[in-house]
């Protein structure tokens, strides 16, 4: 800490590195599947914010919470500053779709995608909940931390987010489309 | 199906997803197991949340590399060791200016009551030479008066500090 403090780069590496996948999935998590070309964009904000506000972190709270709500406020910054595209997300995924050739989509690549489309529909905080759960591989005391919840209702935001995606994934027009594709 | 078996197949469902992670209490597990042996429906959801468990692990394998997100902070590193660069390089001279404007005023100020030691005397003669010559100059341009001339010049000098300071910290707040 002291030395990434003094703007050693490698050491601010080291010090952020272990809480990449916490800052990635909380910044997946709110932009979701619309905004994911901004995913980028937002995570090196969120590094050069950090890196420039190192010095104010103080030792009261975890680096991992402070690092957490630095990804959340950029994150939730972009969506407060953009449009908002009303497009569906089912027109998204054709449009996308028309470009692609058959054979260039895998199996993996595809389970992928659907999965992606399917979240985004989520709750912002179910998905939170379930991108730090799977993504980012915390416990539900480590997300009931970062989310300051109680961890009874980060297994409630886990479960109902997951009933949910089975609800969504059981949809006519997505079942069809996942055995034309598949 | 009756109603009763309905209502206790959604039930069940909710309880699914827990129970997929091995998250459910003894005998809520129990409950479960016990109602999957009779119901196709149910062991059906299961199938599903048991695919769904396996796409969401998948998704770990998503996260991009760190290194990938770092240059900026290498911009903003080198940014940092310029504004560094500046800021000494504006503020040395500037403390430097005041040191010595003060230096000799009071030198020029307080010379009388120190002749009488000879050692001080010798050294503070030769750093009045120096800097007496600047300084009648300055009192000159200043119409004379030392107290007004020491005033403006300290006061331009702390201002210019401050405000290379706040410029600074601005820039790499920035």
């Amino acid at each position: 800490m002291a030395r990434a403090l003094g703007g050693d780069a490698r050491a601010f590496r080291d010090l952020v590195g272990a809480h990449h996948a916490t800052a990635y999935a909380v910044v997946r998590a709110i932009l979701g599947a619309r905004r994911f070309d901004d995913v980028d964009d937002v995570m090196q904000l969120v590094y050069l914010k950090a890196y420039q506000g190192l010095a104010s972190f103080r030792g009261d709270a975890k680096f991992s919470t402070w690092l957490y709500q630095i990804a959340r406020r950029e994150a939730l910054d972009v969506v407060s500053r953009k449009r908002v595209d009303s497009t569906p997300i089912d027109e998204i995924e054709i449009a996308a779709r028309a470009d692609a050739s058959p054979d260039a989509v895998t199996d993996e690549r595809d389970t992928r995608e659907w999965m992606e489309r399917a979240m985004g529909e989520l709750d912002e905080s179910y998905r939170t909940a379930i991108e730090l759960r799977y993504m980012a591989e915390k416990s539900y005391e480590e997300i009931a931390e970062l989310m300051r919840l109680p961890v009874g209702t980060v297994k409630t935001y886990v479960h109902r987010g997951k009933l949910e995606l089975k609800r969504i994934l059981s949809r006519p027009a997505w079942r069809e489309r996942r055995g034309a594709v598949s | 199906m009756n109603r009763f078996e309905n209502m206790n197949c959604e039930r069940i469902e909710t309880m699914l997803p827990a129970f997929v992670e091995r998250d459910l209490a003894g005998e809520d597990a129990a409950v479960v197991s016990m109602h999957l042996e009779t119901c196709a429906s149910c062991r059906e959801a299961l199938a599903v949340f048991v695919s769904l468990e396996t796409a969401l692990v998948a998704r770990r394998d998503e996260v991009p590399a760190l290194d990938g997100y770092l240059p900026a902070i290498a911009v903003a590193r080198e940014r940092r060791l310029w504004i560094r660069g500046i800021r000494l390089v504006t503020s040395v001279p500037g403390v430097a200016i005041v040191l010595v404007m003060w230096a000799t005023f009071l030198v020029s100020h307080y010379s009388n009551r120190i002749e009488s030691n000879a050692a001080v005397k010798t050294s503070l003669e030769r750093l009045t030479a120096f800097s007496k010559r600047g300084l009648d100059a300055m009192v000159a341009a200043a119409g004379g008066d030392a107290w007004t001339l020491t005033a403006v010049y300290g006061a331009l000098a702390i201002g210019v500090i401050v405000s290379a300071g706040a410029l600074t910290m601005r820039l790499v707040r920035d």
